[in-house]
């Protein structure tokens, strides 16, 4: 095995496709940073490319603008509060805190080592394990899947600021946006007023892009204006110092470890790994109260967990030839028009390239990270940048971003609402997060549960019955109640040992 | 009267507006076309439903505050005693927010007519008042940027990621 | 002053392309400019594939001389793509917007105002067969196997496919169960996001028959992971001539997914003419039938009037079943 990767680092190696590689991460870190334009949209741009390349240089290409893209994602989130994509949401609580107390350049430096980390774990799991493992992810059928969901949106408990209600209101209006379209288990139009261009739905992009990307351009506008806004600080270093990257270490540890379990489950995706990594980190850390106050370990732990997941992402579809989230079904596709179907037997069949690919992987991760060098300085300069000559631009290319989802001017009209909506709830401190994480899990969530009861025949007792549900429908409950019982534990010993002292 | 002022509070408001979208939700519930359905499985209105009705009970709850009213309640003369400030009229609130109004009516007008007037035209009229409003008042730094701008941003979208972008009013100029 | 001569020259010139196209019908029209495909779906999606594909070839072989580029235009399996090429893109000569059963099922199903009647069919140029899989240690060996255990108890074989009740892949489950005669609104469908979803579910042993096309399933079925019981055309499939055709085992299920192209309304019919000959010389080029064996796809073509007859008779026989399965009223 180590000799085909040899071979194959031969090949990644060519200066040739070196070069590729390089211009693919650079393309694909530069557009990922544009909000609105995530991996997906990257890979289907570049997909006329692939036609006039050598197989292996082709897929090269893909592998690194995809991994570009991760990398870029979390850019915005850090600079101006706007999640490139729906992976970055969780970056925002920490990132944009950190880079208004100037710390954008160790924000952006944690986020590129983390992703580097992560990455390269997930490929040397694929390299190493991929095949046993990647069958891993056939047990998790629709009963599963609804667990694993219902576990993710008990991770808002760690999004709530003060106020439960205000949570409760936020992720309910999220599931709700979900309903909208046509539902995929009976196929009824639901929520669509006829109109075919909600018959798909609302897109995460359209509501990310109002709720972020438009509030903030106006708050900050509001805040130039009246002269409130805060000056930030002074940058006092571009990277990461020694001691923040060991205090974040185990962050990006566990969020690689987490990252990969669920970003390897088709289908559940990067964007679900970083709430679950967040949460756990809110209850495994040390010190977690000052996760959300701009701490590295906020960063760093959702940035490897995305990371990891969009690696592992590729775990099923190389080895098993089954694709799991978007980005890899236009890999899929891709590899298709290569003549290389995708399927269990694709490594006896195309072997050479493959491997090629595989050691482009860990060729992209260090591409990356040295290219993440000079351009965090280049990114952080953007703080910089007069926020009265910034944030109008920010708001012309999320308005693209939207755009180029489907050229409708339906998406238009639900951003501006979106917006209006996120206004609202940001000055009335209601929290956006759980909306998104409503909105990303919803549909999923109700497809896995109606999918599962078509299987059982109308019985719930299937969520009890399949051991991996049921153990994640007891963490579910553990997650949501421990802080509770861990609270009034506190209080009973803290009284117990009142009443010893006294 | 003092009692009423009381109660009509912003969280109350918002219990209004939530259960009123609830509402309007299970009617729309409601309203999903019978369609082929596996008999003995929840179909496609169940989960709105419930959704439905837990966005109206958290409606309901907001609305009836029941915290607030006990505060009320229990201790009506502290909280006689200290009355909420009057606030200011409407005519004065729009004038102090004017900006604030006059950026989201940009924004919105923004979204609205750009598919029919155009990128181009679309985002230098928002790119200029934009910039104005941001309080850059030299004119022709604001004209000048908001020219480059528009002319960068399209054509390196146009061209270089091959994004459709509507030349509305301008068609003319490629016939 | 010179601006007005050489628009005088270039009218002339015009003019008399105009007449020497009047006189030789041979090179009547002739697309000017870039050419475009409309894949109303993401990228990645079948209908992009089609789009991509198509217009690889006619560039490779130089029959379309410009570029064609592609555009995603997803949104309601085709119901937007539809609208807004009926109402926003009339008469474009150099336009073409890829199609399957997908858009026949969102036409009878009554998801768009239109139909193929408001829109210029020009192609059929390929065709996938579909048909049923199971998991390699599944118990059901043969089709028969599925009929008599569907008699015994119909809830007790799951379906799995990739797409909503009232798409393809539901269908071809309930003509097969209407076939055996047993209720085919209460055959147990399970419907996934995609054919990807549905072959993981087979795989993984959640449901226990998968509704696919071969294309989908060809990987698995080439590593052996899973086995074909029954295709559903009349002849077997090119690529795999082991899986027995539906029709042979006695099941009377012939049913196969079409690929294809429509034109906007409105189009000049030479225009229409060039595309329908165009796509008839493609799909018998080499680099075609190279690019077609790729992605699976059987060579069954038709071509305009035959065409446009069968995708109207196919919505027709589309709604017939949606409306005994209780889908249309």
């Amino acid at each position: 095995m180590f000799e085909h990767l040899i071979n194959g680092f031969a090949v990644a190696l060519m200066p040739y496709n070196l070069m590729i590689a390089l211009a693919g991460c650079l393309v694909g870190t530069l557009i990922g940073v544009l909000p609105g334009l995530g991996p997906t949209a990257t890979l289907a741009m570049l997909i006329p490319l692939v036609f006039s390349m050598p197989p292996a240089t082709a897929l090269i290409l893909l592998t690194s603008v995809y991994y570009g893209s991760m990398y870029g994602g979390s850019t915005t989130s850090i600079l101006v509060n706007i999640p490139g994509e729906s992976a970055s949401v969780i970056t925002t609580i920490d990132g944009h805190k950190m880079a208004m107390q100037g710390r954008a350049g160790p924000a952006l430096a944690i986020a590129a080592i983390g992703s580097f980390i992560a990455g390269t774990f997930a490929v040397a799991m694929l390299t190493l394990v991929g095949k046993p493992i990647a069958t891993y992810s056939l047990y998790f059928g629709p009963a599963e899947f609804f667990s694993l969901m219902l576990f993710g949106l008990c991770t808002v408990a760690s999004l709530t600021g003060g106020n439960v209600m205000k949570s409760i209101v936020s992720t309910c209006f999220g599931l709700m946006i979900a309903t909208v379209g046509i539902d995929l288990v009976s196929g009824a139009a639901r929520f669509t007023f006829g109109n075919p261009f909600l018959q798909d739905g609302v897109d995460f992009v359209v509501i990310a892009i109002g709720m972020f990307a438009l509030t903030e351009v106006v708050v900050t506008a509001r805040e130039v204006r009246s002269g409130v806004r805060a000056e930030i600080v002074e940058p006092k270093g571009l990277f990461v110092k020694w001691s923040e990257f060991v205090y974040s270490l185990p962050s990006i540890g566990r969020g690689t470890v987490f990252g990969f379990l669920v970003g390897m489950l088709p289908g559940a995706g990067a964007t679900l790994s970083t709430f679950i990594a967040y949460n756990l980190e809110k209850r495994l850390c040390k010190n977690p109260e000052r996760l959300g106050t701009g701490d590295i370990r906020g960063v760093a732990c959702p940035e490897a967990a995305n990371n990891a997941a969009s690696g592992a992402s590729l775990v099923p579809l190389l080895t098993l030839g089954l694709p799991g989230g978007g980005a890899t079904a236009v890999m899929l596709g891709a590899l298709m028009m290569l003549d290389i179907t995708p399927g269990p037997l694709m490594f006896e069949k195309h072997g050479a390239m493959l491997w090629a690919l595989i050691a482009s992987m860990y060729v992209g991760n260090a591409l990356l990270l040295v290219l993440n060098w000079p351009l965090v300085n280049i990114f952080a300069r953007v703080m910089r940048v007069p926020a009265k000559y910034l944030m109008p631009i920010v708001l012309v290319i999320s308005t693209i971003g939207v755009w180029s989802l489907s050229y409708s001017a339906v998406d238009l009209v639900l951003t501006g609402a979106a917006g209006l909506l996120g206004f609202y709830m940001r000055i009335n401190k209601y929290p956006v997060e759980p909306l998104i994480l409503g909105l990303i899990l919803g549909g999923k969530m109700e497809q896995a549960y109606r999918q599962a009861l078509i299987i059982s025949n109308g019985s719930n007792s299937i969520f009890v019955e399949k051991p991996i549900s049921l153990v994640l429908l007891g963490l579910a409950l553990l997650f949501l109640f421990l802080p509770m019982i861990l609270k009034k534990s506190q209080q009973f010993n803290a009284a117990r040992e009142t009443a010893q002292a006294s | 009267m003092d009692i009423l002022k009381q109660f009509v509070t912003r969280t109350r408001i918002e219990g209004v507006v939530i259960l009123s979208v609830a509402l309007a939700y299970l009617w729309e519930a409601h309203n999903v076309p019978e369609f082929y359905q596996i008999p003995g499985v929840p179909g496609p209105t169940t989960f709105p439903y419930l959704l439905g009705l837990v966005f109206a009970a958290c409606g309901a709850w907001l609305l009836i505050s029941p915290k607030d009213l006990w505060r009320m309640w229990s201790k009506p003369a502290e909280a006689v005693a200290a009355p909420a400030p009057a606030g200011p009229g409407l005519g004065s609130r729009i004038a102090s927010h004017w900006h604030l109004i006059a950026m989201w009516a940009v924004v919105l007008a923004y979204l609205w007519f750009m598919p029919d007037i155009g990128f181009p035209v679309a985002t230098f009229l928002l790119l200029f008042t934009f910039f104005y409003l941001l309080g850059e008042t030299r004119w022709h730094i604001v004209l000048a940027l908001s020219l480059t701008v528009t002319v960068v941003v399209y054509v390196s979208f146009k061209m270089g990621l091959n994004v459709r972008l509507p030349l509305g009013v301008l068609e003319f100029l490629v016939k | 002053m010179t601006q007005l001569i050489l628009r005088t020259a270039a009218l002339c010139v015009g003019g008399v392309i105009a007449a020497a196209a009047a006189v030789a019908p041979a090179t009547a029209w002739e697309p000017k400019g870039q050419g475009e495909c409309i894949a109303p779906s993401n990228p990645g999606g079948g209908w992009d594939m089609t789009c991509r594909t198509t217009s690889a070839v006619l560039q490779k072989t130089g029959m379309f001389k410009e570029s064609i580029y592609v555009t995603n235009m997803p949104g309601g399996s085709g119901a937007v793509a539809i609208a807004n090429v009926i109402t926003k893109r009339k008469g474009e000569p150099n336009l073409i917007v890829a199609a399957s059963n997908a858009l026949t099922f969102t036409v009878a199903l009554g998801r768009t105002p239109h139909t193929y009647k408001d829109i210029i069919p020009i192609a059929q140029i390929g065709a996938e067969i579909g048909g049923f899989f199971v998991r390699d240690d599944s118990k059901y060996k043969t089709i028969t196997d599925i009929v008599n255990a569907l008699k015994a108890d119909i809830k007790s074989v799951s379906f799995s496919g990739g797409s909503a009740p009232g798409g393809q892949d539901h269908m071809k489950a309930a003509m097969f169960a209407k076939a055996i005669g047993v209720d085919p609104t209460k055959i147990v469908y399970v419907p996934f996001q995609g054919g990807g979803e549905a072959l993981t579910s087979v795989l993984g042993g959640h449901t226990q028959v998968g509704s696919l096309d071969i294309s989908e399933a060809t990987g698995q079925l080439e590593a052996g992971k899973i086995r074909g019981l029954a295709v559903l055309s009349e002849k077997r499939s090119t690529k795999f001539p082991n899986i027995p055709t539906a029709l042979e085992q006695g099941v009377k299920v012939n049913y196969t997914v079409w690929r294809g192209f429509y034109m906007a309304p409105g189009t000049p019919a030479d225009a229409v003419t060039w595309w329908t000959d165009t796509m008839k010389k493609m799909v018998a080029t080499p680099e075609w039938k190279a690019e077609a064996a790729k992605v699976g796809m059987e060579p069954i073509y038709l071509f305009g009037d035959d065409f446009a007859k069968f995708v109207n008779k196919d919505a027709d026989e589309s709604r017939a079943l949606l409306k005994e399965l209780g889908f249309v009223k």
